[in-house]
């Protein structure tokens, strides 16, 4: 029964299977980390996001065929002071998102070196996407769609160009995650209880039989 | 009348009114080595004044002014110098942070070193119009002149006019030269780390100057600590491989400026521990500090107008947010409750509008009022910790200079101004915290606090604390330290001071006022200063400490009375203001 209504209710009350996984956003300061989590956890954008201090843990849910996945972000500190602790953040993620700026050579050279640390040091499974943020100034733009997207492809990363600033590809990079994100019964996390409407539905079910 | 009297009078008058008028003029002995600069060797320079202007020594207890040629200036450091008196130092460490690094600045004296062209640069830089020699502190014991430029530095002169001309291109902009303070970060190797206007990098050749000054007065075994030039003050820290330097137009007090660079100092600390500069700098001693503190840049900036302007870091306190003791004990009770199993957890606290709600810690530990500054400090300059729960280290320098604490930061809900701080010394807690957070915000929603601290502090102040309902409305303003507990507790500023630039102006006279006192030796007890736009009392007793702004016209009698009736009715509510115990978590 949940199986089926699941896909027409977008917003995911009726499904029964919540998978939990812990994402973790790295790349330089100032490419906009936080802006695209921003966007995507609250619908929000500030054109003058100030650096984050430490990391800031956000979560946000979405859903995917008949899957609640919920996302447990945490969302870095780009600064050179900060890359000593990514590895408490990288550690056990089931997903990353490497951010550069597109109008900046530098932060993809940065993102690359990310990457690299992620397949070396977090855990072997984890889902890796590149996202070349600020493509709303594809004007200045100095790294080239084609020469990341053949980078991407090189280390089978998922590959976005993304706009905190106009919304584009925000949602569907975190989405393209949770597809790409096995949904086994190791990430169903029990200690969410199933969500209130679907045990309901199950229980007006189950009172209708009787 | 030698100096050594006028002192003691001092000391037997508790009420002295310090009117410079009657001081009279002291010209000792030992000035008399002091070689003024030529006018010739600033004729270059356009803003060159053209009266003739006094060359001002003052010490705590005396002022001495005489006159000198027009082009002078100043320069005052700590000389290694024999048999010179080690009493100074002590009361320059008694007021400030950590006594321990002042303690390598030896006996502060004063050295002119008037001839040197360093400094002349100097001047025509800040538009100095006077000539102004302070001694950090007793005048009769300290104040020693060297006045032969030696050959070392002649050959620096060179070097630095060259680059003079480069310098005044890149400052030339008036907005940058109306600035009234200033504040310079460097490495001891010269590289630019901070400047508080304009941008390191357009500074450079200024940020060359500041870096040989300092190493020329090094190069003799000596520190400089500050340059004077009419109302003109720079002053100089030099913290291991950081130099910082405070420029000042406003007649600020050398302590003042000192203090302020020491908060400055203790955020890059906070920022980097103190292990990593150290450890940096040993490594690579032209290495660009920017790259690590990057993005704390505005940190430092908030601490700075916070410094100027906070009254509990003004006076080096604490306050809290006004509210009866039920219920604080209420709200900490609940913070207690949730966090006193979290094994690691050092200190809990919740902060409103750059005031304590409350303070939890762990048996053993106290915070010091400049710590949590910091705390406050972060989380007044950081609107983003409001988007989301966040988890950072942070350095309290006087809990561990070398270590980070780690904070999880955030907000007790979305329309709740207060922020709460839970540090541990386990960088793996954080989601230990954050559920011992959502119990704090169960707990508070539950016994009704939540509520009531919304009200508090959406209550206009006025409402809180009327002077006139205490029939003082004479009084304007007023800062109150309570020595024991170093709990600040200050009124609202209020029309004629609502404006930043009133209020500054209010502050600026505060602090001349209580840097001279604090720093008089003997103690002076009362100081009343009238002025066109109020008068100002700074009054210290054993047990607390006041400054007050009154109306002008008011006599100094009446307004002493009023400051009795004052701090008996803070005194009477000190419950609201402070905490009556400190939890334990």
């Amino acid at each position: 029964m949940a199986n089926r209504s699941g896909p027409q209710r977008p917003n995911g009350t009726a499904q029964a299977k919540i998978c939990q996984f812990k994402l973790v956003l790295l790349g330089e300061s100032a490419v906009g980390k936080s802006s695209l989590v921003l966007r995507f956890v609250k619908g929000q954008f500030h054109e003058f996001q100030e650096s984050t201090i430490g990391a800031a843990f956000l979560t946000q849910t979405v859903c995917v065929d008949d899957t609640t996945v919920k996302f447990e972000i945490w969302d870095t500190a780009g600064q050179e002071r900060y890359h000593s602790l990514a590895p408490m953040y990288y550690r056990g993620a089931q997903a990353a998102i490497v951010v550069y700026d597109v109008t900046n050579q530098d932060t993809f050279g940065r993102a690359k070196t990310w990457v690299k640390e992620l397949q070396r040091q977090a855990s072997p499974n984890i889902v890796i996407a590149l996202a070349g943020n600020k493509a709303d100034l594809a004007n200045k733009r100095s790294v080239e769609l084609e020469e990341a997207q053949a980078y991407a492809e090189e280390n089978q990363l998922l590959f976005m160009e993304t706009s905190a600033k106009t919304a584009k590809n925000v949602n569907e990079v975190f989405l393209a995650i949770a597809k790409k994100l096995p949904k086994n019964d190791q990430n169903v996390n029990p200690s969410v209880p199933v969500n209130i409407t679907a045990w309901l539905t199950i229980c007006v079910l189950r009172a209708g039989h009787f | 009348m030698p100096v050594g009297e006028l002192t003691s009078t001092l000391a037997n008058a508790p009420g002295y009114e310090i009117d410079p008028s009657r001081v009279p003029a002291v010209t000792p002995a030992e000035i008399s080595t002091e070689v003024p600069l030529k006018s010739s060797d600033l004729g270059n320079s356009a803003e060159l004044p053209t009266e003739a202007t006094s060359l001002e020594i003052k010490s705590c207890s005396s002022s001495a002014t005489f006159t000198m040629p027009a082009a002078d200036v100043s320069l005052v450091t700590s000389s290694v110098l024999p048999g010179l008196g080690s009493s100074s130092i002590n009361a320059l460490s008694a007021n400030t942070e950590e006594p321990s690094e002042l303690s390598e600045s030896n006996t502060p004296s004063a050295v002119g070193m008037n001839g040197d062209d360093e400094s002349g640069s100097h001047k025509d830089n800040f538009e100095g119009r006077g000539c102004e020699r302070a001694a950090l502190n007793d005048f009769k014991a300290n104040v020693i002149i060297e006045a032969e430029p030696k050959a070392s530095e002649s050959n620096q002169e060179k070097d630095l006019v060259v680059e003079e001309s480069d310098l005044r291109d890149s400052i030339e902009t008036e907005a940058w030269r109306g600035e009234q303070r200033h504040v310079f970060v460097l490495s001891s190797s010269g590289k630019p780390v901070y400047s508080r206007h304009g941008s390191e990098d357009k500074l450079v050749t200024l940020f060359g100057v500041m870096q040989a000054l300092v190493s020329i007065v090094e190069d003799s075994d000596d520190k400089i600590e500050s340059i004077h030039f009419g109302k003109n003050v720079i002053v100089f820290q030099v913290r291991g491989p950081i130099i910082l330097v405070a420029v000042s137009k406003k007649n600020d007090s050398v302590l003042f400026c000192n203090n302020q660079l020491t908060y400055v100092y203790n955020q890059i600390v906070s920022v980097l521990t103190l292990k990593t500069v150290t450890s940096i700098f040993e490594r690579r001693q032209n290495y660009d500090l920017r790259r690590l503190l990057a993005g704390s840049e505005r940190l430092i900036d908030h601490l700075l107008q916070f410094y100027e302007t906070e009254p509990s870091i003004f006076m080096n306190g604490i306050s809290y947010i006004p509210m009866p003791s039920a219920h604080r004990e209420s709200v900490s009770s609940a913070i207690v409750s949730a966090c006193s199993k979290i094994k690691n957890l050092v200190y809990a606290v919740l902060v409103a509008n750059n005031k304590l709600i409350s303070l939890a810690r762990k048996r053993g530990y106290s915070m010091s009022p400049s710590d949590l500054h910091l705390i406050l400090n972060m989380v007044a300059a950081s609107e983003s910790l409001k988007t989301a729960e966040s988890w950072t280290p942070i350095c309290l320098p006087n809990f561990n200079i070398d270590g980070f604490l780690y904070a999880h930061v955030s907000y007790m809900a979305d329309d709740c101004p207060a922020c709460l701080l839970l540090l541990t010394v386990d960088q793996e807690q954080f989601f230990q915290l954050s559920e011992a957070k959502m119990k704090i915000t169960e707990k508070l929603v539950k016994n009704k606090s939540m509520t009531f601290i919304n009200e508090v502090l959406k209550a206009p102040p006025s409402l809180w604390m009327s002077l006139h309902a205490l029939g003082l409305s004479k009084i304007r303003h007023f800062i109150y330290k309570c020595r024991k507990t170093s709990i600040v507790v200050s009124s609202p500023l209020s029309p004629p001071y609502s404006t930043t630039e009133e209020a500054n102006a209010l502050f600026t006279k505060y602090q001349t006022l209580y840097s001279s006192m604090i720093h008089s030796n003997p103690q002076i007890h009362t100081l009343f200063q009238t002025s066109a736009e109020e008068s100002v009392v700074c009054l210290l007793t054993e047990k607390y400490e006041i400054l007050v702004a009154v109306e002008p016209m008011v006599k100094k009698q009446l307004a002493l009375d009023m400051i009795t009736k004052l701090c008996q009715w803070v005194q009477s509510e000190e419950d609201r203001f402070f905490l009556s115990s400190v939890p334990y978590l």
